[in-house]
């Protein structure tokens, strides 16, 4: 029998390496959003240094992807360091620690509304509205978007503006940004005769602290576009 | 439909449908896109901006280190504009994107890895990968982790390319390293080289892999046998080596779009509504402006 110097080495892999945990916080991000937002790891570099990013991808959105943090490690799983961008980055010697890392940046409140905001964007663009003169209120910034629906097939243009002023509120929760309301052909049809007139007038108060401009372009989905520019504080 | 005579612009009739809001608002079409970066130094510059954004007829404003609330920089972006600004993208991208054209023209890609990549769908001609990036200093990074995020941005770029199905790229920012350096230099870096005609060559093989070219107009703009100063940043580090003004903030442009580039349209701006950026010295005065002069750039279609 030949001599073995090596004694007994456990090829078992490590139960849980930090790729690991985040292989698996990726895979819940598509179940929890019914696979709407995925998560996605990509290796940046490997040995003997790794480095995996984690990254939000919206699928609907052309494959936009946003770099939430990475992590890098040696040939050892530990210790491993969380960086976000320009912001911070730690080290971690063990698993626990780690975890508890990880669990603070996933549920933080910045990564659950670019999930949010990335969800929202991701409906928006998505066919299967259940009313013809639904009308969407998105901010243009994923980073804070919001979606808000506003059913506005009944009432006169005066009901009209001022649903169109709530959802404007509604969808905008920064402070200053912008708010596209997208509205279906039957709306459009409804509102162009006012469109170049005072129709988006919407109210005194907001009058002052907002512009906006009305575009129509041809959509199979949808026709008309207003762009609200929400410039300036904006107390909702 | 008839335009008015206006610089720089046609009327088309049959534009694509997604900009016929161009011609139903019975505006001019630009034939050609102004791009201005600069990296703001977290000063609050926003009358600058848009003083800039004005004077230059800037239709893409591309910021890095701002910390400007972006409703506050719209405010003065768009005021008494026609041609309304919008910001695209995440205000937390690396380099803030504001543009005048439709919010639906600009497409996001990505962002991270210092680098936000957008597909810039221009009203007249065909789109474009634009990608801007603000890599951090080489004060804070070893020079092996800054060539490795060039290699990662590279890949991002190239990603990007391949989704859109061509090489119309613009790649600009501040990549704090100048033009001669190995991430913006090399092959596996960025491959930006100085010449237009090797940059026309498309790519070379380097070790069995096919490297496309940039082609880095900021090399015509160094030194002093210019009218402009001779960099876009100033610092003296005291080493044996000191260049003293650096090319930080560059534009990187792919050869299939240099057909519709002029070097006359590049240039490093030293003042803004009359207002020198520069101290007495003739360097950045970071007491009024930023430690960066901005630049800008055009793309005729």
């Amino acid at each position: 029998m030949e001599e073995n110097l090596w004694g007994e080495i456990d090829l078992e892999p490590f139960s849980t390496t930090p790729l690991d945990i985040i292989r698996k916080q990726a895979h819940q991000l598509g179940k929890i959003t019914n696979n709407i937002v995925l998560g996605s790891i990509e290796t940046l570099r490997s040995a003997p240094k790794f480095r995996f990013a984690f990254n939000l991808v919206a699928p609907a959105l052309e494959g936009y992807t946003y770099n939430l943090f990475w992590i890098e490690q040696g040939l050892d799983p530990y210790p491993v360091e969380i960086t976000i961008e320009n912001e911070r980055s730690s080290i971690y010697h063990e698993e626990s620690t780690f975890k508890v890392a990880l669990q603070q940046e996933l549920s933080s409140p910045r990564t659950h509304n670019l999930i949010r905001s990335l969800v929202n964007q991701s409906k928006a663009v998505t066919p299967g509205h259940d009313s013809p003169s639904m009308l969407d209120a998105i901010t243009s910034d994923p980073s804070t978007a919001a979606l808000e629906q506003v059913n506005v097939s009944d009432g006169d243009r005066n009901r009209i503006a001022v649903d169109v002023l709530e959802a404007v509120k509604r969808a905008f929760r920064v402070s200053a940004g912008q708010v596209i309301l997208r509205m279906y052909p039957e709306t459009w049809n409804r509102l162009i005769p006012n469109v170049s007139g005072a129709f988006f007038q919407l109210s005194s108060e907001a009058q002052a602290s907002i512009t906006y401009r009305c575009n129509r372009r041809q959509d199979p989905d949808y026709i008309g576009i207003a762009l609200f520019e929400i410039a300036g504080d904006y107390d909702c | 439909m008839e335009c008015p005579p206006c610089a720089g612009t046609k009327c088309y009739d049959n534009v694509q449908p997604l900009f016929h809001v161009f011609v139903w608002l019975g505006q001019c079409v630009p034939t050609h896109t102004v791009f201005a970066f600069w990296n703001l130094n977290r000063q609050p510059l926003e009358a600058l901006v848009a003083r800039l954004a004005r004077e230059r007829d800037v239709h893409v404003l591309m910021l890095a280190e701002s910390t400007i609330p972006p409703g506050v920089l719209l405010d003065h972006l768009n005021d008494g504009y026609s041609s309304l600004f919008t910001l695209h993208g995440p205000s937390s991208s690396i380099v803030q994107l504001y543009s005048r054209f439709p919010t639906t023209s600009v497409r996001s890609y990505r962002d991270g890895g210092h680098v936000g990549i957008r597909r810039l769908v221009t009203p007249v001609g065909q789109d474009i990968a634009l990608a801007a990036a603000h890599l951090p200093s080489k004060l804070h990074r070893s020079p092996e982790a800054q060539g490795l995020y060039c290699a990662n941005i590279v890949r991002a770029i190239e990603a990007a390319e391949t989704s859109y199905g061509h090489t119309r790229t613009i790649f600009c920012g501040d990549f704090n390293m100048n033009p001669f350096e190995f991430g913006v230099v090399g092959a596996t870096g960025f491959h930006a080289v100085m010449s237009r005609t090797i940059a026309d060559r498309g790519s070379r093989t380097v070790d069995k892999k096919v490297r496309k070219f940039f082609y880095n107009p900021m090399w015509s703009l160094f030194g002093d046998n210019l009218t402009g100063p001779p960099g876009t940043y100033y610092y003296g580090s005291g080493d044996e080596t000191d260049t003293y003004w650096h090319m930080f903030d560059q534009v990187l442009i792919r050869p299939s779009l240099l057909s519709g580039f002029a070097a006359s349209d590049l240039s490093i701006v030293t003042t803004i509504g009359g207002r020198t950026l520069l101290t007495r010295n003739g360097l950045p005065n970071k007491r009024i402006a930023s430690d960066h002069l901005p630049i800008t750039f055009a793309l005729t279609h």
